[in-house]
């Protein structure tokens, strides 16, 4: 996020430096106002040219997430992870809808690229299909782009269908009803000034329609059976920003969570539940992992922050950023009654996660991850925690 | 010219390392080296993270690495174009006014250079043939060209390249070679940290572009070609994926 321009930088920047003012300006101000037109407290760390003072920011560091939960052995054999592919290959993967097998895209021998599996147990990689897109969560359907604009196709059976976002990338509903897609601002800069315009569609790309747009945000995924989504960002430019949920039938926005730019937002996997960073407010008290509802409800800010993944509804995977241990490992968290599992113990050395690529199985039984030690992908049957 | 601007650098290098030496940084200065493209041996990194404290959402947070990153894939026809398509440096998120610290011994090479990185950028030359960079400074640090610095000195503060301190505040930091600044280097793999253990942060995998005929190549934190600046895109493939829609 560099730009390399010579020449004139001084009145770009006076012009740049303008502008966020007045913007900035504006915006704090109107953080002040919430929806309902009465004034609150604004969120710490709201958009204003005012934190950019020119002292040192006093750095507070984390505090050890270990000094918080009371973590529980889940009792018996923990977690140990087993090799499934040969020869280094295969980030990002993704599991199978029945957690049998894990899908890579790769170019093997003369099948060339496309999208392969491997058995979770281990064995020779399979070529699947030839086709690379965004693929529906159960696998039958793939999203892609073509000659500027986009097809779902039902790959199985080579069945495809045009979808009207103009060359959009289009993000699927879990059930394969509905189809949403962004219009707007692409540009790398000021944040807080894009604008984007969600449009949603049926599955088979007809009833198109603008649904809303959102300032300063994006759309983050679909949630309750395709009956609402969730956006960032601010609805106006004199609403609030946080993660919003909107109504696919009505458009009618709700906020969920106030903050400015949640990062790493993260829906389980039906849609129940939502995981979120927020990070860098001068109020400590407000950064760190989030999570909640998606109707609202059970916000909770967890007493551990890292690397996050939804197992299943309520139950939340982290590996904390905890830079004591001997090596990373893996907790559970019970989110709803608060309870904390070790599934995998400091003293382990074999949870070696390249890139942060890790992924639990549709089932919730196992995890798949890329190795940093031999860019192999592995496997790892997950303890359950007690009843 | 250029042969007479190189040797005024290698003057000033020369000043540089005795001035070090005096200082009393012989241990940095051995074990740095004097060649810019020996890169350092794994566990000898001579370079050390430019915040204090370990990362988390509190401090500080790695959000995109050097090299064939989605994001400068998506951007290598415009702002990453001069660096062959990669992401030429780390960006380091934090909040604006977070003390920037000297990654290594050196000296003050450049204040608020052409380099770009706006608002405000700083060069700093070590004495082990790298320069380091630091942009989207908070504030002009308030530093002499010249100046001899020392690993672990509060040299600038952080800031936001849309001067908000709202829209995307983060240090921006290169690696290049002193003799030319026409090389970047992949700063992983010169700075000291368990950088696949700080990668272990949020809920999405770092994201490298792959090549589809060739889809094992650079998708590793430390697994990326050196930029040289001006010359053709690396990353122009035909069949790449994730696509860029």
């Amino acid at each position: 996020m560099i730009f390399r321009k010579r020449g004139r930088m001084i009145g770009r920047f006076a012009r740049q430096a303008v502008s966020g003012l007045i913007i900035s300006g504006i915006l704090g101000v109107v953080s002040f106002r919430t929806a309902q037109g009465r004034f609150e407290p604004p969120e710490a760390g709201s958009p204003g040219i005012l934190r950019a003072t020119l002292e040192p920011r006093a750095v507070i560091p984390t505090p050890a997430p270990s000094a918080h939960p009371d973590v529980q052995p889940v009792g018996g054999a923990l977690a140990v992870p087993k090799q499934i592919t040969n020869d280094g290959c295969c980030p990002y993967p993704q599991w199978s809808a029945d957690s049998e097998w894990v899908l890579f895209v790769d170019s093997i021998g003369s099948d060339g690229p496309g999208l392969y599996g491997v058995p979770a147990e281990g064995g020779p990689a399979t070529f699947l299909t030839g086709r690379i897109g965004s693929f529906s969560q159960d696998l039958s359907l793939v999203a892609y782009p073509e000659a500027g604009l986009v097809y779902i196709e039902r790959w199985a059976i080579g069945d495809r269908w045009l979808v009207p976002s103009q060359g959009r990338e289009v993000y699927l509903s879990h059930e394969n009803e509905w189809v949403a897609w962004e219009y707007g601002s692409t540009s790398i800069q000021n944040q807080d000034l894009k604008q984007r315009t969600i449009w949603i569609a049926s599955i088979k790309g007809e009833e198109a329609r603008e649904l809303v747009t959102v300032h300063g945000g994006r759309f983050l995924g679909w949630i309750n059976h395709g009956q609402a989504l969730l956006v960032s960002g601010r609805l106006s430019p004199l609403s609030p920003a946080g993660v919003w949920r909107i109504e696919r039938e009505s458009g009618a926005g709700r906020l969920l969570f106030s903050t400015d730019h949640p990062r790493d937002v993260l829906i389980s996997p039906k849609g129940e539940w939502l995981a979120l960073t927020v990070a860098f407010q001068a109020d400590h008290s407000k950064n760190g992992l989030w999570v909640m509802r998606t109707d609202g409800s059970g916000i909770t800010r967890l007493p551990v922050y890292g690397s996050y993944r939804w197992r299943a509804e309520g139950e939340l995977l982290v590996i904390p950023y905890d830079f004591e241990a001997e090596n990373p490992y893996l907790w559970q968290v019970s989110v709803e009654t608060n309870q904390f599992w070790e599934l995998t113990r400091p003293e382990d050395d074999d949870l070696v996660i390249a890139n942060n690529d890790w992924q639990p199985s549709p089932d919730g039984r196992k995890i798949v991850f890329s190795s940093h030690a031999d860019r192999n992908l592995w496997v790892m049957s997950l303890p359950d925690p007690p009843e | 010219m250029n042969s007479v601007k190189r040797n005024l650098r290698a003057v000033r290098l020369l000043f540089v390392s005795v001035l070090i030496l005096t200082a009393g940084s012989v241990q940095t200065l051995l074990s740095g080296g004097v060649e810019a493209s020996g890169l350092a041996q794994e566990g000898n990194k001579p370079f050390i993270v430019p915040f204090a404290g370990d990362p988390g959402p509190d401090t500080w947070l790695l959000i995109q690495p050097y090299g064939n990153t989605l994001f400068a894939y998506q951007f290598r026809r415009s702002v990453y174009y001069g660096g062959q398509g990669l992401h030429f440096g780390i960006d380091l998120a934090a909040a604006c006014g977070t003390p920037i610290l000297a990654i290594g011994d050196g000296v003050v090479e450049s204040v608020d250079s052409w380099h770009g990185a706006g608002p405000h950028n700083l060069m700093i030359a070590h004495p082990n043939g790298y320069d380091s960079f630091y942009g989207h400074l908070l504030v002009r640090p308030r530093l002499r060209v010249g100046q001899v610095i020392e690993a672990g000195q509060v040299v600038a503060l952080s800031g936001d390249p849309d001067l908000t301190c709202n829209s995307r505040p983060h240090l921006h930091l290169e690696i290049r070679d002193s003799a030319t600044q026409a090389i970047a280097y992949n700063p992983l793999d010169l700075i000291e940290a368990d950088w696949e253990r700080i990668a272990l942060s949020g809920s999405q995998p770092v994201e490298f572009v792959q090549e589809l005929g060739e889809p094992h190549a650079w998708l590793g934190l430390f697994d990326q070609p050196e930029t040289k600046f001006g010359h053709p895109l690396v990353n122009d493939f035909s069949k790449a994926w994730p696509y860029d829609w």
